[in-house]
């Protein structure tokens, strides 16, 4: 009767009322994840955005209807539609008991009355509750979506997926990279090398992907970077594998039993690095054929190719340590990349540990095969077959380290393009890129031969001054030939005068060509300030300067981004910047992918001190 | 639900309808009828009435002079029921209410008769029980609860229905006995007479000033006065309506309340003897609304005065300042009629 069309009424609502729930909560949790996500830099595709939303409203519509709504209830609200006085109630809980008289009567009356119940009355339309909330959380969202994100992280986040990937390059860019993996596959195949070939096959796919744009240039860096870091170690346990071999093969040639085997083993190492493993096994069946006719001697050699071999090990350590100091600028970021990286880290030092495990159980099973010989055991002879055969595949392994090595590089110099975004710029562009990579390097900045007294020159003109002609600073470098900075702001009037004369002052100086960038079109600051870079010979005077005299902020950042980092007022500015650089290195709220891009940013543009560039001149 | 249609309802059914209209009819008509004679006091008349039908007794709490007595008289007279009124004192003994043996010299020679007290009335009127000391206010318990009176080794028993409606001064506490629990149990409801508004002391003097008294009509008879009070107990209580008087009852007690004002100021709860209250009283209510069932608003109606004689206020309350009343109208307001 009517309580079933109040429970539907009711089920109706509670199902409105939980999509609004489910939808509010959904709301709220997808803003949070939404402002986080941009607050790391991330994006959220706006399709699961909506799919995750629509989720939410049918999970909690789907939970409130599915619960159960009791008859008992629903004549609650027929009683106080109707009266009030609980007769619907009472009628259905006493439909259960016995029947009397009484309840009849009462069930009679409470149907009647139930009758004239209309059940929108008992169950009226409103407004479902929660869409206040509903509204505020989708606010919410829509403000964490739209609103832009203000923290340096998301300010500097790398794109989103879709916005990473890049044109394709175009073809020819990657032809030299190309080469070295196709070189090192080759190697792979005719050494048999597993290793090496897995890291051909891993720098030739990066090397398409990059192709294709399908990789961005963040990720390509991770990738270059555990791909080199994997390289490196990979060669460095060949080397320490070549020379263990030839450690033993130098131990077998002591004794004149074992000498062909030892022979044998060198002149496959000759050979593998020319042409491949050639007269393979010859080691073995020289070995087993001494151990056969000699057993006593064979135990001699065998052991003292186990005593050359333990002597390697800590050679290697030594060499582990003294190269460790000789690493390059870009060995120390592929490494600060591993430590940032995990992932990238874990199968490298796991690679050089297995290296290790096997040289050792290489030593050990030489050590126990010349006991076997020395105890005249009968597998003596197969037993040193099996250790020559051991000692050619250790001879091989180390053969691969050239072409390890190549893929390192490969690697390493395919990170600096893209570094230098170098990768798809036109000509243009990449000059500029360069030129930028010269000035951070404290390179000339000059034409000639004479670059880096040119550059100073030019620098200091540029940076203080703003002459004209003759930057006394350039020419100041006694005796060198003249400068040729490249400064184009035009000094004139008396000052520069005064300049030229100063100029002139310097002994042995010429007139300088560098020109220097500046605002004031002359006068006393200018000069002086020039002068005092000179390295030697030109005079020097103190002249105050006025107040906002010089370049801009901006006129000088750009000037030495052009011409070098060794100027004075780039240094002041940098200097006041530093706190917001320090704490830019310092956050990790920068996205992995650009680490590496920001840190050598930041270690290119440090000023250098002007002594150093002069100390780099020729 | 498959309830036979109004129409279509057996001849007992038919009559429990008669029934209640009939109950409803001559409740109306008794309180008319107290109301002519009472001015206002309506809700403290309507009480007396509901007990007198539930089987219960009433204790009256109010200064002298609002008309108790009259009410008591007027109710007794409505249903020509006999009447009694004692005026307890602290010299008042048991003897001097229930009665006592007597010698009589009669034909047959000199015999002990036993001299029946005011207590064997239809209606009692225990006028200031607290006056009295504890051995006379006990000497009603018997008759309050089994409705009858031992004297000796005889037991006498009270003619139904038998009614005490006991009155005690709120202010005057000097030489006063306040009433032990098991006494005070045994009233179904505890009523606070209120002074009259200005309107209803206009009535008041309008009436008792002039010269006639028309005096109080029969509108009931005892033996139909006993059939309404068999009908009360007829009726059903759904269990919702039940579950919410008991723990409305669990909800007066310290340990087992929601209420933390409970938890603090109050000694003891209420007996099953309160449920009992609340739940015949909520007959009685629905009987007068010809409802053939208790609701949740007459168990709110009835709580109050049902309750607040059995909930025992400890130091702290005493102190504070706490009613019974405003606990017992809390936990109405507090609890959920279905949880």
């Amino acid at each position: 009767m009517r309580l079933g069309q109040i429970r539907r009424r009711l089920r109706l609502r509670a199902t409105l009322e939980g999509a609004i729930v489910g939808g509010t909560l959904a709301a709220v949790a997808l803003a949070a994840g939404v402002a986080i996500a941009r607050a790391r830099g991330g994006a959220v595709p706006a399709g699961e955005v909506v799919a995750l939303l629509v989720l939410g409203l049918g999970a909690g519509a789907v939970a409130r209807a599915a619960r159960r709504i009791p008859l008992a209830r629903c004549a609650r609200l027929a009683d106080a539609a109707l009266d009030g006085e609980d007769r619907l109630l009472s009628a259905l809980a006493l439909e259960a008991a016995p029947a009397t008289p009484f309840s009849r009567a009462l069930a009679a009356d409470a149907v009647r009355r139930a009758e004239a119940l209309v059940p929108g009355a008992a169950v009226p339309a409103r407004r479902p509750r929660g869409l206040p909330a509903l509204a505020l959380a989708a606010s919410m969202l829509a403000a964490a979506a739209l609103v832009p994100a203000s923290s340096r992280a998301a300010r500097i986040a790398p794109p989103s997926p879709v916005a990473a990937r890049r044109a394709p390059l175009p073809p020819g860019t990657l032809d030299a990279e190309r080469e070295a993996a196709r070189a090192a596959r080759d190697e792979a195949t005719r050494l048999a090398d597993a290793r090496l070939a897995a890291l051909a096959g891993e720098l030739d796919r990066t090397l398409r992907r990059l192709a294709e744009g399908t990789l961005s240039d963040g990720a390509a860096l991770e990738t270059l970077a555990a791909l080199e870091a994997r390289a490196a170690e990979a060669a460095e346990a060949a080397r320490r594998e070549a020379a263990a071999a030839a450690a033993a093969a130098r131990g077998l040639a002591e004794t004149a039993e074992t000498r062909p085997a030892g022979q044998a083993l060198g002149e496959a190492a000759a050979g593998a690095a020319d042409e491949g493993p050639a007269d393979e096994g010859r080691a073995r069946d020289a070995l087993a054929a001494s151990a056969a006719a000699h057993p006593a001697e064979t135990a001699k050699g065998l052991a003292a190719a186990a005593r050359n071999m333990a002597g390697t090990f800590s050679e290697a350590g030594d060499g582990a340590g003294a190269n460790a100091e000789d690493k390059s600028g870009a060995r120390r970021l592929a490494r600060d990349q591993k430590a940032e990286n995990e992932s990238a880290q874990a199968p490298a030092g796991q690679q050089a540990d297995d290296s290790q495990r096997q040289l050792e159980r290489l030593r050990r099973d030489l050590d126990d095969a010349a006991s076997a010989c020395r105890d005249g055991d009968p597998s003596c002879a197969s037993r040193a077959g099996e250790r020559g055969r051991d000692l050619e595949r250790l001879e091989r392994q180390g053969a691969a380290r050239d072409g390890l090595q190549r893929i390192a590089r490969s690697a390493q110099q395919l990170r600096t393009r893209i570094g230098r975004r170098e990768l798809g710029l036109g000509e243009q562009d990449a000059q500029a890129m360069r030129s930028f990579g010269r000035a951070a390097r404290g390179g000339d900045q000059s034409g000639g031969g004479e670059e880096q007294s040119g550059a100073s020159a030019g620098r200091e003109g540029a940076g203080e001054t703003g002459t004209a002609a003759g930057e006394p600073a350039g020419a100041g470098e006694a005796g060198r030939d003249q400068g040729t900075g490249r400064g184009k702001g035009a000094g004139n009037g008396a000052a520069s005068a005064a300049l030229g004369a100063e100029a002139e002052d310097a002994p042995g100086q010429e007139a300088g060509t560098g020109n220097g960038i500046g605002r004031q079109p002359g006068g006393p600051p200018l000069g002086p300030r020039a002068t005092e870079t000179a390295p030697a010979g030109g005079s020097e005077a103190e002249v105050p300067i006025a107040d906002g005299a010089g370049p801009s902020r901006a006129e000088v950042i750009g000037t030495a981004a052009g011409q070098g980092f060794a100027s004075r007022s780039y240094a002041r500015a940098y200097t006041d910047y530093a706190a917001a650089v320090e704490d830019a290195l310092a956050k990790t709220a920068v996205p992995e992918g650009k680490r590496y891009l920001v840190r050598r940013y930041f270690d290119l543009i440090r000023p250098r001190a002007p002594a150093r560039a002069a100390r780099h001149a020729p | 639900m498959s309830a036979p249609r109004p129409t279509e309802l057996d001849a007992d059914a038919d009559a429990v309808v008669a029934a209640v209209a009939a109950f409803r009819s001559d409740v109306d008509r008794l309180l008319g009828e107290i109301g002519r004679r009472l001015v206002g006091q309506a809700e403290v008349a309507g009480a007396v009435v509901s007990a007198l039908l539930a089987g219960g007794h009433v204790l009256l709490e109010g200064v002298p002079g609002l008309g108790k007595t009259l009410l008591v008289r007027t109710t007794a007279a409505a249903m020509e029921l006999s009447f009694s009124r004692v005026q307890f004192t602290p010299d008042l003994m048991p003897a001097d209410v229930l009665g006592t043996n007597l010698i009589v010299d009669d034909a047959g020679g000199r015999r002990f008769e036993f001299q029946k007290g005011p207590l064997f009335a239809h209606v009692v009127l225990a006028d200031e029980i607290n006056r009295a000391t504890p051995k006379t206010q006990s000497a009603l318990l018997e008759a309050m609860q089994e409705q009858s009176v031992t004297v000796g080794k005889q037991t006498y028993a009270l003619p139904p229905p038998f009614f005490v409606l006991a009155t005690q001064n709120p202010i005057e506490m000097e030489g006063t006995y306040p009433l032990p629990e098991a006494q005070l149990y045994r009233f179904l409801y505890k009523l606070r007479v209120e002074p009259p508004t200005g309107a209803e002391l206009h009535e008041i003097l309008d009436r008792t000033t002039g010269a006639g008294d028309e005096g109080t009509r029969v509108v009931l008879g005892r033996e139909r006065l006993l059939e309404m009070r068999a009908l009360v107990r007829q009726v059903p209580v759904a269990r919702p309506i039940q579950d919410f008087v008991v723990r409305l009852v669990e909800a007066t007690h310290p340990g087992r309340s929601p209420l933390a004002e409970v938890a603090r100021f109050v000694r003891y709860g209420s007996s099953p003897r309160g449920a009992q209250a609340v739940i015949l009283g909520a007959k009685f209510e629905a009987l007068r609304a010809g409802r053939f069932a208790p609701s949740f608003s007459d168990v709110r109606r009835v709580a109050i005065p049902a309750l607040r004689h059995r909930v025992l206020l400890n130091f702290d309350g005493e102190a504070e300042g706490i009613t019974a009343d405003a606990l017992v109208g809390k936990l109405l307001t507090l609890l959920p009629e279905m949880p």
